[in-house]
C-alpha cells in the first residue's frame, strides 16, 4: 500500500520509474525536516513520514513534478508541493486501508524537524519500516512507516485492477 | 304394431318417471340452498372470529409505526446534535496549534540560551588561557576559569538534553494532533452514514 503511494506522490508523470526499497536504519537518513502526515481507525494509527531539505536538488524535483520552472518555486511553493505530497502517499494508502477498514481517516500534513523522529521509538511503535524511493530526481528520497496497533490487525490486501502498481503486499 | 293399451301403460310409466325425477330436483335443489345458506351462516362466523384479531394487529402494527417513527425522529435530532462535535474538534485543533506555536517559540528560546553557553565556554576558555600566562599569580583566577568552563559545560548538556526532550514534544505533540483530527473525521463520517441510513428509515416509515 504505502509503496503504491510513495510511487504515486513522488514518481511523477512517470510512477513506474520509481523504486522503492527498504532501509535498515535511520542513519541513513540526512536530510532536515519531515512532512508527516497520519491515518487513523479505531484499531490503529498509522504515520507516515517523508524526509526532506530545502536543497536544489529536492527543489528541482518537486518543481519537475508540478511542472514549475524550479527558479519560480518560492519557499511557499516549495513547502505546499512538500505537502501535497504527503498528502498524496498518505491518501492513497488511506483509500486502501478503507478498502478492508470501513471506518479511516486521514490527518493534515504537519512539517517537523527530522531529529523529532529519533523519538519514534519511544511512541509504543507496533511496527517500523524505513524506505528509500528512487526516482529519476538526483538524489533519492526516504519515507518511515509507523504504525500504532491497539487490537489484533491482519489483513490481506492485494493491488486492485485499476491501480497502475502491480504485485501484493502484506502489512502486518 | 303396438295396441293402444300398451302405449297408454307406456306414457303412464314415461310421466311417472318424470314426476320422480322432479321430485329428485327439488329435493337436491333444497339440499343445496341449505348447504349455501349454512356455509354463509359459517362465513359470518368466521368474520366475527377473525375480524376482531385482524383489527387488533393493525392497530398494533400502527402504533408501532408511530413509535418507530417517533424514534428515528429523535435518532434523527441526536444525530445532527452529535454532528456539532466538528465544533469540540476545531477547538482542540487551535487549542493544538497553540501548543505546536508554544513549542516553537520554547525552541527559539533554547537556541538562543545553547547560543550563550558556547560563547561562555570560549569565555571560560580565554580565562584559562590568560589566567596561565599570569603565572603564579593567576592560579586563583585559573581555578575560577575552570569552575566557570565547568559550569558552561553543565549548560551546555543541559541545554542539548532540553532541545532532544523539546523534539519529543514536537512528535508527540503532532501524532496526537494528528490522531485527533483523523479520528474526528472519522466519527464525523460515521455520523453521517447513520444519519443517512435513519433518513432512509424516516422516508419508508411515512411514506
Amino acid at each position: 500500500m504505502l509503496t503504491l503511494g510513495i510511487k504515486a506522490s513522488m514518481g511523477g508523470s512517470t510512477p513506474e520509474n520509481c523504486e522503492v526499497e527498504v532501509v535498515a536504519n535511520l542513519k541513513d537518513i540526512r536530510e532536515t525536516n519531515v512532512v508527516m502526515l497520519t491515518v487513523a481507525s479505531f484499531l490503529f494509527r498509522i504515520s507516515v513520514l517523508i524526509y526532506f531539505s530545502s536543497d536544489d536538488a529536492t527543489r528541482g524535483h518537486f518543481a519537475r513534478v508540478n511542472n514549475v520552472d524550479p527558479l519560480e518555486m518560492n519557499d511557499q511553493a516549495f513547502f505546499d508541493a512538500i505537502r501535497e505530497c504527503g498528502n498524496i502517499c498518505c491518501g492513497t494508502l488511506n483509500r486502501e486501508l478503507a478498502r478492508v477498514y470501513p471506518h479511516v481517516a486521514m490527518s493534515t500534513p504537519n512539517i517537523i524537524e527530522r531529529e523529532c523522529v529519533n523519538h519514534l521509538e519511544s511512541l509504543n511503535v507496533g511496527h517500523l519500516q524505513h524506505f528509500r524511493a528512487t526516482t529519476d530526481s538526483d538524489k533519492p528520497f526516504y519515507v518511515t512507516l509507523c504504525v500504532r496497533d491497539y487490537a489484533d490487525i491482519d489483513f490481506e490486501w492485494a493491488v486492485a485492477e485499476d491501480t497502475t502498481a502491480a504485485g501484493e503486499m502484506e502489512f502486518f | 304394431m303396438v295396441d293402444a293399451d300398451d302405449a297408454k301403460a307406456e306414457a303412464q310409466r314415461l310421466l311417472e318417471e318424470l314426476d320422480a325425477l322432479q321430485q329428485e330436483r327439488r329435493e337436491l335443489r333444497g339440499s343445496s340452498e341449505s348447504e349455501r345458506v349454512e356455509m354463509q351462516a359459517q362465513m359470518v362466523r368466521l368474520q366475527q372470529d377473525a375480524h376482531p384479531g385482524a383489527l387488533e394487529q393493525l392497530e398494533r402494527s400502527q402504533r408501532a409505526g408511530a413509535t418507530a417513527l417517533d424514534n428515528s425522529k429523535a435518532l434523527s435530532g441526536e444525530i445532527v446534535a452529535l454532528l456539532d462535535l466538528v465544533k469540540t474538534f476545531e477547538r482542540w485543533h487551535a487549542d493544538m496549534n497553540e501548543l505546536v506555536i508554544h513549542n516553537r517559540a520554547m525552541h527559539e528560546k533554547n537556541d538562543e540560551f545553547a547560543s550563550i553557553v558556547k560563547y561562555m565556554i570560549i569565555v571560560t576558555l580565554n580565562a584559562s588561557i590568560e589566567a596561565a600566562r599570569a603565572g603564579a599569580s593567576g592560579r586563583g583566577f585559573a581555578v575560577v576559569a575552570d569552575e566557570m568552563r565547568n559550569l558552561a559545560a553543565r549548560a551546555e548538556s543541559l541545554s542539548e538534553g532540553y532541545r532532544n526532550s523539546l523534539h519529543q514534544n514536537d512528535l508527540i505533540t503532532t501524532t496526537t494532533f494528528q490522531d485527533l483530527q483523523a479520528g474526528g473525521k472519522m466519527i464525523i463520517g460515521s455520523l453521517a452514514g447513520l444519519n443517512l441510513i435513519n433518513n432512509k428509515i424516516k422516508d419508508e416509515l411515512t411514506s
